[in-house]
C-alpha cells in the first residue's frame, strides 16, 4: 500500500511539474502514515519521545496560551477536562508549544509550570518545541491543532479540535469535538469516523 | 454602519454595509480564512417581518505571511448585508436593527472583537437616499462581491493529489487574462495554498491545475470558490464559481 501511494505521487509530481510536495505529513492518508521521529523536551528539561509511546494512544495538542484560539477551551475548562479524561482512561496526551523565543506564546520552562499549575491543565506533559522541529514534522499550522496517534504509531486523526470554529467559549457545548469521537473509537477498538478535518485557529509562531 | 437612506419604502429590498478600519498590517478574514484565523459574523436581532441577510463578503486578497497564507482584508472594508423591508411597515414608523458582530484581527498576533451593530430606518413611502457616498461605499463592495455570471461554465475533476478547475469563458476573455486571474477556494483545507496554481489551455476550455493539501477532503460534490479576472482597464469579473465535481 505505502509503495502504491508513492507511486501515485511520483507520478503526479511528474504531471504538476514545478510544485513541490508539501511536508511528508500532509502527503499521506491518515492511518497509512507512520509519525515522524519526534523528541521534544518536558517543563523538567527530560526529552519525551513519540516512538518510545508505542502501544499507547498519544494525543498531541499544539498550544499557545496567548492564542484566543486555545483561550476559548481554556477558559472554559474545555482543554483541562478532555485532558482528565482520556489521561485517566490510558492515553498519553502531549500539550505542545512550538513558539519560537520572542514569539507570542512563547515562555520558560518555569514560567510553563506556574501557567500549567494556573490552568488546571492535565495533560500527561508539556512539551516546549522553541526550534519548532516537531510542529514543521507534523505540519502543525494552529493552535490549537489536533493529532491522535493509535497504539501503532499511526496517524488516527488530525484537524480541529471541534467543528465550530470561533473564538467564543459558548460555542463548544454545541459543537461536535473531533478528538474526543476519535478517542472514543480508539479506546472502544473501532474505526475513526472523520479522521482529518482542517484545523482551526491562530497560525503557529514559529 | 452604512446606512445610506434617509427612508425605505414597504416591501423594499436595500443594502446596508457593516463597514470596519483596521489600523495599518491588521488584517480580518474571508469565508475561508485560509492556514488560520476566522471570518466575521454576525448575530442580528431585528424587529418582526424584516429580513437580514448575513455578511456579504467581497472577493478577499491573499496575504502571505510564510510559512503560511490567509484570504482577508486589510484597511477600509466595506461587507454588505441585504435587508427585506416588510410589506405591512407602516411610513412614518422606524425598524431598528441590531446585531453582535464576532470577528477576528490578526498581524502576528489575534485579537478577537465583539461589536454591536445598530441601525435605524425610517419607513417612507419611496426609498430615498440621503447619503450618496455612503451609497457608493457599498455598491463598491457589491461589485466586489463575487456572483454567478451565466456565460461562464465550471466544472471539475479531484483525485488523491490535484484538483483541476475547468473553465469555459466567454469568448472575449482568453488564456493570457486567465493566467493573470486568481482562484480563492471556499473548503477549508482542501487546497495546498502554497502551491502556485497553473493553468493548462485546452481550446475554449481552461485547466487551473489546484494541488490539494491532503489536510481535508472536500466536503461535498461541488468544489466551490471565487475567481478574480482582472482587465485592463476594465473593472474586474468577480465569479462565484460552483462547479460539480465529475465522477
Amino acid at each position: 500500500m505505502k509503495m502504491k501511494i508513492h507511486m501515485t505521487m511520483a507520478v503526479a509530481a511528474l504531471v504538476l511539474g514545478g510544485w513541490t510536495l508539501g511536508a511528508i505529513a500532509d502527503d499521506h492518508p491518515p492511518g497509512e502514515y507512520k509519525g515522524p521521529e519526534l523528541s521534544v523536551p518536558d517543563l523538567s528539561g527530560a526529552i519525551q519521545t513519540l516512538q518510545h509511546q508505542a502501544g499507547k494512544i498519544v494525543v498531541l495538542e499544539w498550544t499557545n496560551y496567548d492564542c484566543p484560539f486555545v483561550k476559548k477551551h481554556y477558559s472554559a475548562g474545555n482543554m483541562q477536562e478532555l485532558q482528565k479524561r482520556y489521561t485517566g482512561k490510558g492515553v498519553v496526551w502531549w500539550t505542545i508549544c512550538s513558539s519560537a523565543e520572542g514569539k507570542q506564546g512563547y515562555y520558560t520552562a518555569e514560567k510553563w509550570k506556574e501557567m500549567v499549575e494556573e490552568s488546571g491543565a492535565a495533560s500527561t506533559a508539556t512539551l516546549l518545541d522553541v526550534s519548532g522541529e516537531a510542529g514543521r514534522a507534523l505540519s502543525a499550522k494552529t493552535t490549537p491543532h489536533m493529532f491522535v496517534i493509535d497504539r501503532d504509531g499511526s496517524i488516527a486523526y488530525r484537524g480541529a479540535i471541534d467543528n465550530i470554529r470561533s473564538t467564543d467559549p459558548d460555542d463548544i457545548e454545541g459543537a461536535e469535538n473531533f478528538v474526543a469521537a476519535a478517542l472514543d473509537a480508539l479506546l472502544q477498538g473501532e474505526k475513526v469516523k472523520v479522521s482529518k478535518t482542517a484545523p482551526y485557529g491562530c497560525s503557529v509562531k514559529y | 454602519m452604512l446606512m445610506p437612506y434617509g427612508a425605505v419604502a414597504p416591501g423594499a429590498t436595500i443594502h446596508l454595509g457593516v463597514r470596519v478600519h483596521l489600523a495599518d498590517h491588521w488584517h480580518t478574514y474571508w469565508i475561508n480564512p485560509g492556514d488560520s484565523g476566522m471570518p466575521p459574523r454576525v448575530a442580528w436581532r431585528t424587529p418582526p417581518g424584516l429580513a437580514v441577510g448575513g455578511l456579504q463578503f467581497p472577493v478577499p486578497r491573499r496575504i502571505d505571511t510564510p510559512p503560511f497564507v490567509t484570504f482577508g482584508y486589510e484597511g477600509d472594508i466595506v461587507f454588505p448585508v441585504e435587508v427585506q423591508v416588510p410589506e405591512g411597515a407602516q411610513p412614518g414608523s422606524e425598524l431598528t436593527l441590531s446585531g453582535t458582530m464576532r470577528w477576528l484581527i490578526c498581524k502576528d498576533i489575534c485579537i478577537p472583537r465583539k461589536t454591536e451593530l445598530t441601525c435605524t430606518l425610517r419607513v417612507g413611502t419611496e426609498t430615498l437616499v440621503a447619503h450618496a457616498q455612503q451609497q457608493a461605499r457599498i455598491e463598491e463592495a457589491l461589485a466586489l462581491v463575487p456572483r454567478e455570471h451565466a456565460e461562464w461554465s465550471f466544472s471539475a475533476s479531484v483525485d488523491a493529489v490535484a484538483a483541476q478547475l475547468r473553465v469555459r469563458p466567454p469568448a472575449d476573455v482568453d488564456a493570457a487574462v486567465l493566467e493573470k486571474s486568481m482562484f480563492f477556494p471556499e473548503a477549508r483545507g482542501f487546497i495546498d495554498y502554497q502551491s502556485k496554481p497553473q493553468w493548462r489551455h485546452d481550446g475554449t476550455d481552461h485547466l487551473l491545475m489546484l494541488k490539494r493539501s491532503g489536510e481535508a477532503d472536500l466536503g461535498g460534490p461541488v468544489l466551490r470558490g471565487a475567481l478574480l479576472v482582472r482587465q485592463d482597464e476594465r473593472a474586474p469579473i468577480v465569479l462565484s464559481v460552483a462547479a460539480d465535481v465529475n465522477k
